[in-house]
């Protein structure tokens, strides 16, 4: 038996976790809810490699879901990842495989001896309790036919909402050990996960990055249920069948894109957008006194707002 | 569930509606049941006319943030 499929592993600085990570908004909100409470330790940065792990393994099942595989990306960092018949169940056994590496650097949390063993085991227990609705939501979204809007937007709520949600409850237990103030930051996260929801999922009825659109892959995304909420019956039936034949037409999927636009899809989702902005920003000058922090965190919304014009 | 969704189509349907509410924005408070920050949200997007007729006419290469949202790129 080959024991060194997972053993070389690169993903820059998993194992050891001592060095920053900040390419991902996980780690950003890790980083920024932990300073902006004033805590400075630099055990956080396992916390913050924790939840780039994690963000790992949903971006691994979103790719394989979706059917676009960013092969390069993970054959980089395991030469047993390439592009045979056998690399979904591999990225899928990949994916199980982050998961325990992080449950491992959570293991490791009670060896700073700074850090009293029921808020370890706390964070430790937080983490795994929040995880599930954020699997469940990933698979409501890939189950779930057709969704109303209404169900559209409490599966985005499970699947990026809590995900966030939970990073922010960690940062800020860890900084504080504080249940009710991680709690607020829990909410904070939720806000922040359906910025970013909203946002990838009006970018994504174009093609980009090489990647087809959500249109061109049958992907039922929120601009889709808000259309299908408020288009009379004959628009409605127009566009489910553009949305069918934009898997195999660029005039369908662009048919299909003009009618979301037009039926004011853009315009809804960026007033949603805009709510939840603002709410983060009102709970935030009450949450994180530290104005640099709470200013970097404001900023990285805003920069996420769906649109603007050139 | 609120009314937003309905009332957004609505205006982006019949630009005279729009002008209606933006004449005086209380009616809209029955008519969509909206929260006081929707409310506040809804009137900071339509009032910038430019930004709205952006996000009707929205196309891919006149866009310059829509792009920013993947944490990979």
């Amino acid at each position: 038996m080959n024991e060194g499929f997972f053993s070389e592993i690169k993903l820059d600085n998993l194992a050891e976790a001592t060095e920053d990570v900040r390419d991902s908004y996980a780690t950003i909100l890790t980083y920024s809810c932990y300073y902006g409470l004033g805590a400075t330790n630099d055990s956080i940065l396992i916390l913050a490699n924790v939840a780039d792990l994690i963000t790992r393994v949903l971006k691994l099942f979103d790719d394989v879901i979706d059917n676009d595989i960013d092969v390069a990306y993970w054959h980089a960092r395991s030469k047993y990842i390439n592009t045979d018949d056998k690399v979904r169940g591999s990225l899928v056994n990949l994916g199980t495989v982050l998961f325990a590496k992080a449950g491992e650097l959570l293991s490791n949390l009670h060896h700073r001896d700074f850090i009293p063993p029921q808020v370890v085991a706390k964070i430790q227990g937080e983490t795994f309790k929040n995880i599930v609705p954020v699997v469940e939501g990933q698979q409501a979204s890939i189950l779930v036919e057709n969704p109303t809007l209404e169900s559209a937007v409490q599966i985005a709520e499970m699947k990026s909402g809590c995900f966030y949600g939970l990073v922010c409850w960690n940062a800020a237990y860890f900084a504080k050990f504080d249940e009710d103030l991680a709690h607020k930051f829990f909410e904070f996260g939720k806000l922040f996960g359906m910025i970013v929801q909203i946002a990838n999922d009006m970018s994504d009825i174009w093609s980009h990055e090489g990647n087809p659109s959500d249109l061109k892959q049958g992907v039922w995304s929120l601009p889709i249920a808000y259309s299908m909420s408020v288009l009379a019956a004959e628009e409605r039936t127009i566009l489910e069948s553009s949305l069918f034949a934009a898997r195999n037409s660029e005039e369908a999927e662009k048919k299909a894109r003009d009618m979301l636009i037009k039926s004011g899809a853009f315009v809804y989702w960026q007033i949603e957008n805009q709510v939840r902005i603002n709410r983060a920003k009102t709970m935030l000058k009450t949450l994180i006194p530290n104005g640099k922090e709470r200013e970097k965190l404001i900023h990285l919304m805003e920069r996420l707002i769906t649109v603007t014009p050139k | 569930m609120n009314g937003l969704n309905e009332l957004v189509f609505a205006v982006t349907q019949h630009a005279d509606l729009l002008q209606q509410i933006l004449a005086n924005p209380s009616l809209i408070a029955d008519y969509a049941k909206l929260s006081n920050d929707q409310m506040e949200a809804f009137l900071q997007i339509v009032n910038d006319q430019a930004l709205l007729e952006h996000l009707q006419n929205v196309s891919a290469e006149n866009t310059s943030k829509i792009f920013w949202t993947k944490p990979w790129g």
